[in-house]
């Protein structure tokens, strides 16, 4: 059977690989009606800057993850009301607030959407409690001191109420620079709260934080959202933070949106070599399809062949010498997704995902063959440093791809990194400088949709 | 050269013109024949004079607050074209020679002016009177308050402003329970040290509005009337008045240095 399929047109079978992934693009918009959706589409020129953001997702924690200046506040702004889009629509559950065709902008003031700057603007000149009551919404007027005393008492109710919720009894006469940076966090959302928003809008509300205080303060968030079920949309340039609280994570990058997803589909499946960087996919390659060499035993009659880099790819992306034995990578499973190539281009760009490559001690043998029965490619490298990562070990590798002849090649600059458990590393425990099997399956490989937004 | 050495240059310097700003008001409290003060301090005219400057100083800073905080919030907030040029109109006055105002409000509001001239023919002057004291006052003294609540406003985090308009406030709450509490350190410095300048004003009221004598007209008209000795109790007066003031603007900012800070 094998040597059958051995003997079939290789390169044929290529391009029939190539153009399957072609016709599979997946959309990016999610579908829906309205209720329990935000839809957001905004153009808007500032300056050089263009903002043409546009999706649509369920209500829920969404976060607009993208590197400072990719136009996520600015989103978050017109959200708001803040900033008057010169075109687009935003609708939240259904209502339209602001849609530049139809000649609708709900001003800010009846939008009812609650919004947490940067540093939380909490009124400097008002205690924790003053804070919280400046943004009740004002009882209907009536000539009466009864009704008066009765509302009174109504409003404070309402804060004691607030303040218990958020863990801020005992703080209501503090003002807030007498306050920490967790605790400001918590007045700011009481505040958002006590509006009673129909969403709320967090803008990089971690920043202003300890690093120590920042995971525990996410969960707390997590658990508020849970609890009071307001839907929330903040923004973030941290990957973890997305990963950690995130039900449906936008991608903004340069004012447009790259991907939408769960926070399995982003970190698992980034759209493109830019969305990859992003969530901490480093390990970009870029390759083609490709029969590999036939002296390889197990080796499959068509693989991924590595490019040398491009001059401007970053440093982490992975070259190959010219030389035809070099620098195989097996094909995904049919258990991924589609993986659409690059129209027009044979020339495919990819990812190795971090945490799916194995590595091991390497033996007392010769350099190990390139692919195995299961269809993976091993390679050796020389690990140039490992570091404790959080709960985890970072391998930086420089992978030494060896062809059948005994002399394999550097991979020249090109560094691989690989995260492995604690547990993991003390198995295979080696010092810098040192060499280790890798083993990468075709789990470990994905393909970008596309090269850019 | 040594950072010790450059230091006690710069030090040296400093110290050189404080003593030169300071030697003045010492000498002239070493020279002052205190015995003679109260004397010439119950002189009615003295009393009158200091109660007018109290009073117009007080009524112009009530009227440059009306006028200039909004003005002061406005240019710190919005953009609009020929702001630029609204500014330099703001610090006019502050370089113009004292002089040269009064003789412009008169060419206006004199007896011959087009405005002075109806409300003269009505049996109002506006000049040589209380107003007419007022008036300089008001022109000299406002570009204090309206930088000084500019400044302050400035420093008020737009993102205040923002949080509250998503609360439902309009900009009219917005400014009065917001901008302007923040900002009140900075305006009521402003505000103070206009109240000090309008008090001082000797310049454009002395051409305004010679009479009601203000307290530096009075001290002019002892000076070269009578001669420097009739003129140092009152010059003891305004610099009390002054040294309290200032004192005051002093503390005002140190209480909202010590808030920020606590």
């Amino acid at each position: 059977m094998k040597s059958v399929m051995r003997e079939t047109n290789d390169t044929t079978k290529a391009l029939a690989l190539e153009a399957q992934y072609r016709d599979e693009v997946a959309p990016t918009i999610l579908a829906g009606d309205g209720e329990n959706m935000l839809s957001v589409n905004l153009h808007h020129q500032l300056g050089a800057f263009q903002l043409a953001i546009n999706f649509q997702v369920p209500l829920g924690l969404i976060v607009l993850l993208g590197s400072s200046g990719a136009g996520k506040s600015l989103t978050l702004r017109s959200i708001a009301g803040l900033l008057h889009a010169q075109q687009g629509h935003v609708v939240v559950n259904g209502q339209v607030l602001f849609d530049s065709a139809a000649g609708i902008h709900v001003p800010t003031q009846l939008r009812h959407i609650g919004y947490v700057p940067q540093h939380y603007a909490l009124f400097p000149h008002l205690t924790v409690a003053e804070n919280i009551l400046f943004a009740l919404p004002p009882s209907p007027a009536r000539i009466s001191w009864q009704y008066w005393r009765k509302q009174r008492a109504v409003r404070r109710t309402r804060v004691a109420e607030l303040l218990s919720i958020l863990e801020l009894e005992g703080l209501e006469r503090r003002y807030p620079v007498t306050l920490s940076g967790g605790q400001q966090q918590r007045v700011a959302l009481a505040r958002a709260l006590a509006a009673e928003p129909r969403l709320l809008l967090l803008d990089e509300p971690f920043n202003a934080l300890d690093a120590a205080v920042r995971e525990r303060l996410r969960d707390t968030l997590k658990q508020f959202h849970r609890r009071f079920a307001i839907p929330i949309v903040l923004v973030t340039h941290d990957h973890a933070e997305a990963q950690q609280l995130a039900d449906t994570i936008v991608v903004v990058q340069h004012g447009q949106v790259a991907q939408v997803g769960s926070v399995n589909d982003i970190f698992y499946a980034p759209r493109t070599p830019d969305v990859a960087q992003l969530v901490g996919q480093h390990n970009v390659f870029t390759a083609q399809f490709a029969p590999p060499p036939n002296q390889q035993k197990f080796a499959p009659p068509v693989a991924l062949r590595l490019q040398p880099p491009v001059p401007s790819s970053s440093q982490s992306s992975i070259a190959s010498s010219q030389n035809n034995e070099h620098g195989w990578l097996p094909l995904p499973g049919a258990d991924l997704p589609p993986i659409p190539s690059i129209v027009g281009s044979k020339v495919i760009s990819g990812c190795i995902r971090t945490d799916e490559i194995v590595v091991r001690r390497r033996g007392a043998g010769s350099v190990p063959p390139m692919w195995t029965a299961q269809g993976s490619v091993q390679w050796v490298g020389v690990l140039q440093e490992a570091q404790l990562y959080g709960h985890m070990v970072r391998l930086l590798i420089h992978p030494y791809v060896p062809g059948l002849s005994s002399d394999g090649l550097f991979i020249a600059e090109s560094v691989l990194e690989v995260y492995l458990s604690r547990g993991q590393w003390r198995d295979v425990e080696v010092a810098s400088g040192q060499q280790l099997v890798l083993e990468i399956p075709s789990k470990a490989i994905h393909l970008f949709e596309r090269l850019a937004i | 050269m040594g950072r010790n050495a450059g230091r006690s240059i710069l030090a040296i310097l400093g110290v050189l013109l404080l003593l030169y700003l300071v030697s003045p008001v010492g000498y002239f409290l070493f020279q002052l024949p205190w015995r003679a003060v109260p004397g010439q301090l119950a002189d009615p005219t003295a009393i009158s004079a200091l109660v007018t400057s109290l009073l117009t100083a007080t009524v112009s800073i009530v009227v440059i607050a009306v006028f200039g905080v909004p003005l002061g919030y406005i240019l710190a907030r919005r953009t609009f074209t020929g702001r630029g040029i609204l500014t330099l109109l703001v610090y006019l006055p502050l370089v113009f020679p004292p002089v040269v105002s009064g003789i412009l409000l008169l060419l206006l509001y004199g007896p011959y002016g087009p405005i002075g001239g109806p409300f003269t023919n009505a049996g109002f002057e506006l000049d040589s009177s209380f107003t007419g004291v007022v008036l300089s006052q008001i022109f000299v003294a406002s570009p204090f308050v309206i930088i000084a609540a500019r400044s302050a406003f400035e420093a008020v985090d737009p993102a205040l402003e923002q949080v509250a308009i998503t609360f439902g406030k309009d900009s009219w709450e917005i400014f009065w329970r917001v901008n302007l509490p923040v900002a009140r350190a900075g305006v009521i410095a402003g505000l103070l040290l206009g109240w000090l300048r309008a008090l001082g004003e000797f310049g454009a009221t002395v051409v305004m509005a010679y009479h009601p004598y203000t307290l530096p007209v009075y001290i002019f008209v002892q000076l070269s009337g009578t001669g420097v000795d009739a003129a140092l109790p009152l010059a003891l007066l305004t610099l009390a008045v002054s040294f309290v003031g200032v004192s005051f603007v002093l503390w005002t900012q140190h209480i909202s240095n010590r808030r920020k800070v606590a």
